[in-house]
C-alpha cells in the first residue's frame, strides 16, 4: 500500500513550507514536549524515513528530511505572504506603524504556542488592562451612581469574553482547525476544546479565602477578583485547550496591546472607543431589586428628602377583571417615579423601581470628560467629576 | 364609551324594529359595520394644540404633542440631581412653567400613610422584649405592634435579639400555611403562581 503525499498536492496552501529559511532558534522552545500531539501534515512527512518509496519514485526533499523540529505556530516571514492578515490589518484601519508580524503574533494563543516570545499572552495582558481601564473609567464617569453589581455586569457586557468573541468575528477572523507551522497566519490559532470535553481547572483562584464557607461578597470582589467580579485563576498562562470565546478575547485584547505599543496610548484609546465603547448597551435592563420600597425609603432618609409616599395618579376598572393603576411616588410635592400595574401593590413596586433606577442611572452627560483625556497635549484644566457616596444599603 | 352606544338598544326597542329581545343583551352593539360609520367613528376632534386660535403664535412654530407613554428612567428627577450639576438651575427655572406644582396632591394609595415616627424609647424596647420572653404564646408580633403603635416589622427587629427561640412557632406557622395551600384547587394555585411571577417581573422592571 502506497503512502500518499498530501503535502505535495496542496503545497501552495501552506505558505510556511515555501519558505526554507527558519529564523527561530530551537532552544526557545522549552515546553514543546508538554504540548499534546497534534495532527500535522508536514510533521508526518518529517518522521517518514527513507525506507518508504513514494508513488512518483522521488526521494524526500532535503528540507523535510533534515528538519524534524516543527514549530507550533507559523514563522514570522509567513506574515508577509498572508492575504488574510493584510486584509485584517487594512480592515481594522490600523496605522502602518503596527507591523504585520505583530498582527500575526496576536493571532497565536498560548494554547497553540507555549513559547512566550511567539504567542499573544503578553500583548493580551497589556491590551486587557488598557481596555478595562478605558471601559471602567467611561462607565464610572458616565454613570457615577451605578451599584457595584451593575458595574461588574456592564463591564462584562462591554469587554467580557463573549462580547470580544463577537467583536473578533465581526472583524472577520476565523479559527484554524488546528494550530501548526503550516497554517495561514491570518487564522486564530489555539488548541480547541473538544465537544463534550470538560474545562480543566486552572489551578484554583488567587483569593486568600478559598474555603467554601467564606462568603464571597461584593466588596471582596473589588479587591481580589478581576474587573468583572470573577475569580482570577492562579495559573494564568496555560497550554490547556480553551473555549473559543477565550481565544477570541485574548486576540482582541492583544490587538489593543499591539496598537498601544506601536502607535501610542492615544491611538489605543481611539481604538477601544471605536470598537468596544461604541457598542450600545441597555444599562437600565441590568437592574434587579429585592426590596425596592424599603430601599427607596432608606435612600430618601439618607439624602434628607421627605418620606416617599405612593399616590394614585389614575386608575381604570378597579372592580373589573383587568384593572390598571398608575401610581406615582412622591417625596413632598416632587414626583420621583411612576409605574403602572394591575394591582396597587405591583404599581407601587414598579414606581419604586422606576425611582431607584432614575437615581442610579444619573449621568452628568454622554460627553463627560474622563481622566485619560488629560494625557492629551494642551488639555483644559481638569474639573472634578461627580463621585457618589455609594449604593443604598438597606 | 359615548352616550350614542348606550342609547342605541333603547331606541331600537322603542322604534319597534323586528328584533328579538335576546339581541338587547349583546354586550357590543354594531357600530362599525359600514364605511361611513367607520369614518364617522374615527373622526375625532384634534388636540387643542393643533387648532389655530387667537393664542397660537402667528409665525411658523413646532407643535410638541407627544403620545402618552411611561416616563423614561434616564430622565433624572430634579430632586435626584446632585448639587453641583448645571442642569439643576436650568430645570428649576423651567420646571415652574412646564410642570406647575399642583395645589392638591393626588390621593395616597393607603389611606393612612405609614410614616416612621420613632416614638419608642429604649425602655419601651426592653418592655417589648420582656413581654415576649415572659409570655411568648400570648404576645405575638401583631399584638405587640398594636400595643406599642408601631409596625410589626419594627417588633420583629426588636425581638430578633431578645433571646426567645421562635423556630418552633415558625415551623408550625409554615406547616399551617402549607396545609392551606394544599387545599387549593388548580385555578387558585395558578393565579397565585402568576401573581408571584408578575411580582418578579416588576422587580426586574420588564
Amino acid at each position: 500500500m502506497k503512502r500518499l503525499r498530501l503535502e505535495r498536492w496542496s503545497g501552495q496552501l501552506f505558505t510556511a513550507r515555501s519558505t526554507p529559511a527558519r529564523i527561530r532558534p530551537c532552544c526557545l522552545r522549552q515546553q514543546q514536549a508538554a504540548l499534546p500531539p497534534r495532527i500535522r501534515f508536514s510533521s508526518s512527512a518529517a518522521v517518514l524515513h527513507d525506507d518508504l518509496i513514494m508513488e512518483d519514485g522521488e526521494e524526500l526533499d532535503e528540507e523535510s528530511s533534515t528538519s524534524n523540529t516543527n514549530y507550533p505556530s507559523p514563522p514570522l516571514e509567513a506574515a508577509f505572504n498572508s492575504s488574510k492578515l493584510a486584509a485584517l490589518h487594512a480592515r481594522l484601519n490600523l496605522s502602518q506603524k503596527v507591523p504585520l508580524q505583530t498582527m500575526a503574533r496576536t493571532l497565536v494563543d498560548p494554547s497553540a504556542d507555549s513559547n512566550a516570545d511567539f504567542n499573544n499572552a503578553a500583548l493580551a495582558n497589556l491590551g486587557g488592562s488598557i481596555m478595562s481601564y478605558h471601559v471602567s473609567e467611561w462607565l464610572l464617569c458616565t454613570y457615577p451612581r451605578l451599584p457595584m453589581t451593575v458595574l461588574f455586569a456592564a463591564a462584562y457586557a462591554y469587554s467580557g469574553p463573549k462580547t470580544l468573541q463577537l467583536v473578533g468575528k465581526e472583524w472577520g477572523v476565523e479559527t484554524a482547525a488546528a494550530p501548526g507551522e503550516e497554517v495561514d497566519p491570518g487564522y486564530l490559532q489555539f488548541s480547541k476544546l473538544k465537544p463534550g470535553q470538560a474545562l480543566q481547572s486552572q489551578g484554583g483562584s488567587i483569593r486568600p479565602d478559598r474555603k467554601s464557607y467564606y462568603r464571597r461578597g461584593i466588596s471582596s470582589r473589588v479587591v481580589y477578583d478581576d474587573e468583572f467580579g470573577d475569580t482570577v485563576s492562579k495559573q494564568a498562562e496555560s497550554d490547556l485547550p480553551l473555549p473559543t470565546e477565550h481565544a477570541y478575547a485574548s486576540f482582541v485584547k492583544a490587538v489593543v496591546g499591539s496598537v498601544y505599543l506601536h502607535s501610542g496610548s492615544a491611538a489605543a484609546k481611539t481604538f477601544v472607543t471605536n470598537h468596544i465603547l461604541s457598542r450600545y448597551l441597555q444599562i437600565a435592563s441590568l437592574f434587579q431589586f429585592k426590596e425596592p420600597v424599603r430601599e427607596l425609603s432608606r435612600l430618601c432618609a439618607r439624602e434628607g428628602f421627605e418620606y416617599p409616599v405612593a399616590r394614585i395618579l389614575s386608575e381604570t376598572g378597579r372592580r373589573s377583571r383587568h384593572p390598571v393603576f398608575v401610581v406615582g411616588i412622591f417625596s413632598g410635592k416632587d414626583k420621583l417615579g411612576e409605574g403602572a400595574g394591575p394591582s396597587l401593590g405591583e404599581a407601587r413596586t414598579r414606581a419604586c423601581v422606576h425611582a431607584l433606577k432614575a437615581w442610579y442611572l444619573y449621568s452628568p452627560g454622554a460627553n463627560v470628560r474622563v481622566p485619560s483625556e488629560m494625557e492629551a497635549a494642551g488639555a483644559k484644566e481638569w474639573e472634578p467629576v461627580h463621585i457618589d457616596i455609594g449604593e443604598v444599603i438597606h | 364609551m359615548d352616550a350614542r352606544l348606550l342609547r342605541r338598544p333603547v331606541i331600537d326597542l322603542l322604534s319597534g324594529r323586528g328584533q328579538c329581545l335576546t339581541s338587547l343583551n349583546a354586550s357590543s352593539p354594531r357600530h362599525q359595520s359600514s364605511y361611513r360609520r367607520t369614518k364617522q367613528h374615527l373622526n375625532i376632534k384634534p388636540d387643542s394644540s393643533f387648532l389655530i386660535s387667537n393664542e397660537s403664535p402667528k409665525q411658523d412654530h413646532i407643535i410638541f404633542n407627544p403620545p402618552s407613554a411611561s416616563p423614561s428612567v434616564l430622565h433624572t428627577p430634579l430632586k435626584f440631581l446632585p448639587k453641583e450639576d448645571k442642569r439643576r438651575q436650568l430645570l428649576a427655572a423651567t420646571a415652574e412653567k412646564l410642570n406647575p406644582v399642583p395645589s392638591r396632591l393626588p390621593p395616597p394609595v393607603s389611606r393612612k400613610p405609614k410614616m416612621p415616627h420613632h416614638h419608642l424609647s429604649d425602655a419601651d424596647i426592653a418592655e417589648i422584649q420582656r413581654l415576649k420572653r415572659d409570655e411568648p404564646e400570648k404576645w405575638n408580633n401583631m399584638k405587640l405592634s398594636r400595643k406599642f403603635n408601631c409596625s410589626s416589622m419594627f417588633i420583629s427587629i426588636c425581638l430578633s435579639q431578645c433571646g426567645y427561640d421562635d423556630t418552633v412557632t415558625r415551623k408550625a406557622e409554615k406547616a399551617r400555611l402549607d396545609g392551606v395551600m394544599d387545599r387549593w384547587g388548580p385555578r387558585r394555585r395558578m393565579a397565585h403562581e402568576d401573581k408571584l411571577k408578575r411580582m418578579e417581573i416588576a422587580l426586574r422592571d420588564e
